[in-house]
């Protein structure tokens, strides 16, 4: 089975509405795909994107310089490496500084309701590129279960969950009995004749084509040389990123990556030693691999988090939530490269240049990838929503 | 109308008289009454409607003996899987989360409702308790309906409307409703029945709790503790003394900053009133705002109250709405034209009859002649529809053929246990404090204390999942997700085929070392293949299916029968 027909197939839904979809012009489209790297939890700013000198706010991190026109945190060193490809945004501001408000707030540019269900920016990508109907082009990587999804799109739309890297897709091994099994199972099922006994035997056919293609090997890194595997670090961000990049591979639009572990309210800067050598080790290793192979022209990487985190270290050597300003990172295609956007003071309490928003955030990205963020769509039940609430693209990072 | 139906129906005549309606409209469309259904149907698809589930091999050989329907829909209304069943059912529209907002553990307001249930109050009585619940969530577990919405008055107004009116009045929040008639203005009023409804504790237990964290502060300050003055903050959460509801009489409610209608001005003061139905107004007694709303919602008056129970019961038993969506079943104050007006407005009064015992009332619907037909493979409102099973009704189905009985095992009930965990604050200091809630976190992890497994999963029924893989699986198979109202959805995708084919439950039940495995070593392969096919799709082999089977192992045949049309599909 072609790439094409399996992501129908898995995409298609027994009710597929392919409502109010508005595929972009291949010109407009700067990022064919994206990586979506989430880190749950709130990413600390001062001691990754945007350090500052004041020992009482920074502790132990220190400024290194970066092949880009700025300093990060010493945590950083390889990524130093690749930040003449990156724009990093230091300006970013949100006034949420709860956990799941701020990560739906972040997905999906809204508000957390409880009367409606936002989609999130990879359900937005994969409907309206809609490039052959109904296509699925969002893998979600290490997913939580409060993620928002295909919100209110069709549910063919919502990602295809990847519970670990190292697994691949779940349940996908193939039992040499099944062609066997699959004979018996079409004398048993004669039985039943309706439309949705039709639907379910033809998922059944296309399932098993699945099974039988090489599709089925973009989802399996241990195809990966070890050398390969060992340098994005064994971690399931660094595994997941590996991942991530057979997908870009295979030509899947959006793949969402997710890292949990950055909430320091304790022992920040021992935690920040793991979490964020495995951010440097799987985004440096993603970056140089697309470099090599010709895809950074056309993949964009995004850093993203739902807040960054207190300048004061608390009593616990910790840091608590901070949603008043943080770091974001784009890198690779259509953003200008080697470039810190925005400042905050000298503490890093508050921006004093170039503010900018999560919908912001995520109306550039969409827009790179070619959508039309100033297009309203509407809910099933009428409601009226643009695909980043009115987020303003930030014209002067894109190349 | 209502003394009518009162003096010359009885139960059983509602049925026959739900049937009578049907007929008429069936006859006057040229369309045909379908046919019976087979006693094995039946049986099967009772089982999954009432009680959430297939029945086992021996419960389906049993009907077969007595071989009587409604005997059969009496002793599952009676029996503990209907209260099971219903919890999904509630739980899907109240939102039921293991966590509330602001992360409180919602696990009494789960037990609080599970309580109701098997109490069967009526369901009038139980909006009613749940529409003017104060106190914490320990002391009065029903105000968690308020702390599911914390923080998010407008959104649980808005959740109240659709939930148990049916109507959709969301969009009036921000502004007048696009194609309805409901005005931002009419929202205001509404939702000013719940000013006075306050969710965050009051001023003098911000005070201790202040305190606490300035001893926690203290303590991890000299070093003799780590993390203390986090955990001070968990323990003010988990204890539910953040967020006790109760009223502050002055608090009121006004029209946002950017209002932009005529009939208000920005920050002006709203009044309450109820729009549609018995108009109720604002009086001075300010304390008298919750109940006089909860007395018009629940009114027998109210233009939808009774038609949206009656609407969601009838879509849970036959697997269609009479009025679609079940969440927006009136314009404005009207009821929306429905697949037969008659039938609905029928069951409207027998609902307010039976005195919204919902036992009766599913009563009626179960031993109706029309739900013991067979399913309609389209939508011609000839019979049952013909549909997958839900996420719950498949695992629950599973599961029973995992452990045989599902509903053996029960979580206990901690809701007596946790009100005494947890003080009057002024009593404590943080080291007290910070001991209780390391014995609440100990205890709450208990909650699956003695629940069966399969490999790593709990084998227990949906009911009392709320997290980790078996939720998962419910997920997987478009379970709600319990943020909004009933969002739940049958639609196939390949991910749920890959784990029918080939995921460690299905392992599990191929496993000759399973229940049904085991059982098999003592039949005649004959009686073995009986056994296996009566116990996952209801009904004994074909001739032509006996003949395909030959030689086939016991793993193979499970394989074939938990991916059969059969076995998904309620027919």
């Amino acid at each position: 089975m072609e790439r094409r027909t399996f992501i129908q197939a898995l995409a298609t839904s027994t009710y597929g509405v392919k409502a109010y979809a508005n595929a972009p012009v291949a010109d407009n489209v700067k990022a064919k795909n994206i990586i979506y790297i989430y880190l749950d939890g709130g990413m600390s700013h001062i001691d990754t994107f945007d350090p500052k000198d004041d020992k009482e706010v920074v502790g132990d991190t220190e400024k290194i310089i970066t092949r880009g026109d700025f300093q990060i945190g010493h945590r950083l060193p390889k990524l130093a490496e690749v930040m003449h490809n990156a724009v990093v945004i230091r300006s970013t501001t949100s006034k949420t500084g709860a956990h799941q408000q701020a990560q739906y707030l972040s997905r999906t540019s809204y508000k957390q309701l409880g009367t409606i269900t936002h989609p999130s920016l990879g359900s937005w990508v994969s409907h309206i590129s809609d490039r052959d109907k109904a296509i699925p082009d969002f893998v979600l990587v290490n997913g939580i279960s409060t993620h928002p999804g295909s919100g209110f799109l069709p549910k063919s739309q919502s990602p295809l969950p990847i519970v670990d890297p190292k697994d691949g897709l779940k349940n996908s091994k193939v039992d040499d009995k099944l062609q066997q099994r699959m004979a018996l199972l079409k004398v048993i099922n004669k039985k039943i004749s309706a439309p949705i006994a039709d639907t379910y035997n033809e998922f059944y056919d296309d399932t098993v084509r699945f099974l039988k293609s090489k599709d089925l090997e973009l989802f399996d890194i241990s195809k990966e040389p070890s050398a390969k595997r060992e340098r994005y670090g064994t971690s399931r961000l660094g595994q997941g990123l590996l991942l991530a990049k057979r997908l870009v591979k295979g030509d899947i639009k959006f793949i969402e990556v997710s890292s949990g572990g950055w909430d320091t309210h304790t022992d920040n800067f021992t935690k920040l030693d793991d979490r964020v050598k495995e951010l440097d080790d799987g985004v440096s290793a993603l970056v140089e691999d697309l470099e090599s192979e010709g895809l950074l022209d056309s993949t964009l990487i995004v850093i993203a988090t739902e807040f960054g985190r207190t300048p004061k270290i608390n009593v616990n050597t910790g840091r608590d939530h901070y949603p008043k300003a943080y770091s974001t990172v784009l890198i690779g295609a259509g953003v200008k490269g080697g470039m810190a956007y925005g400042e905050t003071d000298d503490t890093a309490s508050k921006v004093i240049t170039d503010a900018v928003t999560i919908s912001d955030i995520n109306a550039t990205v969409a827009h790179l990838a070619g959508l039309d963020v100033a297009k309203e769509y509407a809910s099933p039940s009428g409601r009226p929503f643009e695909l980043a609430d009115k987020g303003k693209i930030i014209t002067s990072i894109l190349s | 109308m209502m003394f009518l139906v009162t003096s010359l129906y009885g139960e059983v005549n509602h049925s026959n008289k739900v049937d009578e309606i049907i007929a008429q409209d069936l006859k006057y469309k040229k369309l045909s009454m379908p046919k019976k259904s087979s006693d094995d149907v039946f049986v099967r698809r009772a089982f999954l409607d009432i009680v959430g589930r297939i029945p086992t091999y021996e419960e389906s050989i049993e009907f077969k003996k007595y071989n009587d329907r409604e005997k059969l829909v009496k002793y599952l209304i009676n029996s503990q899987g209907y209260n099971e069943s219903m919890f999904n059912f509630y739980a899907d529209t109240l939102r039921l989360k293991k966590k509330l907002n602001g992360n409180v553990s919602g696990e009494t307001y789960i037990t609080w409702v599970r309580d109701q249930i098997k109490q069967n109050k009526p369901y009038n009585k139980l909006v009613k308790d749940i529409l003017t619940a104060q106190g914490t969530i320990y002391t009065n577990p029903a105000v968690g309906y308020f702390l599911r919405d914390e923080g998010m008055l407008l959104d649980n107004v808005s959740n109240t409307f659709q939930g148990f009116a049916g109507m959709d009045v969301s969009c009036a929040q921000c502004h007048d409703h696009p194609f309805d008639d409901w005005s931002q203005m009419e929202y205001y009023e509404m939702s000013a029945f719940f000013t006075t409804v306050n969710t965050r504790s009051d001023k003098g237990m911000r005070k201790e709790y202040q305190r606490l964290r300035k001893e926690a502060e203290a303590t991890d300050k000299a070093k003799e503790t780590k993390g203390a003055l986090n955990e001070i903050g968990q323990f003010w959460q988990q204890g539910g003394y953040r967020n006790k509801v109760d009223s502050d009489l002055k608090k009121v409610l006004a029209l946002p900053h950017d209002y932009k209608y005529k009939d208000g001005d920005p920050g002006e003061v709203i009044k309450a009133a109820t729009p549609v139905g018995d108009r109720v107004k604002e009086t001075r007694k300010r304390n008298k705002l919750q109940p006089s709303f909860a007395q018009w919602m629940v009114s027998e008056d109210h233009p939808t109250f009774t038609a949206n129970i009656v609407n969601r019961l009838w879509n849970k038993a036959f697997g269609f709405a009479l009025i679609d969506n079940l969440n927006n079943i009136a314009e404005y104050d009207e009821l929306k034209e429905s697949r037969n007006d008659k039938l609905l407005l029928y069951l409207v009064d027998v609902m307010k009859e039976v005195n919204y015992d919902l036992k009766k009332f599913n009563s009626i619907l179960y031993n109706t002649k029309f739900y013991g037909c067979e399913t309609d493979p389209e939508d011609n409102f000839q019979g049952p529809i013909m549909r997958r099973m839900t996420a719950a009704q498949l695992w629950d189905s599973i599961i029973t053929l995992y452990t045989g009985d599902i509903d053996k095992w029960q979580p206990e009930n901690r809701i007596e246990k946790f009100r005494y965990m947890f003080p009057d604050l002024t009593t404590l200091n943080s080291t007290q404090a910070l001991k209780i809630y390391k014995d609440f976190k100990r205890v709450e992890k208990e909650y699956y204390k003695g629940a069966p497994k399969a490999g790593k999963v709990f084998a227990i029924r949906s009911s009392h999942i709320f997290d980790g893989r078996a939720r998962n699986f419910m997920l997987e198979f478009g379970g709600s997700d319990r943020e909004l109202i009933e969002n739940g959805n049958q639609e196939a995708n390949i991910m749920q085929i890959l784990t029918l084919m080939n995921s460690g439950m299905t392992k599990e039940l191929m496993s000759v070392k399973s229940r049904l495995g085991q059982k098999l070593l003592d039949l005649k392969r004959k009686e073995a293949v009986e056994y296996v096919f009566r116990s996952y799709i209801g009904r004994s082999p074909s001739k032509e299916e006996q003949q395909a089977f030959k030689g086939v192992g016991f793993s193979d045949i499970v394989w074939v029968l938990i991916n059969s049309h059969e076995f998904k599909l309620i027919i």
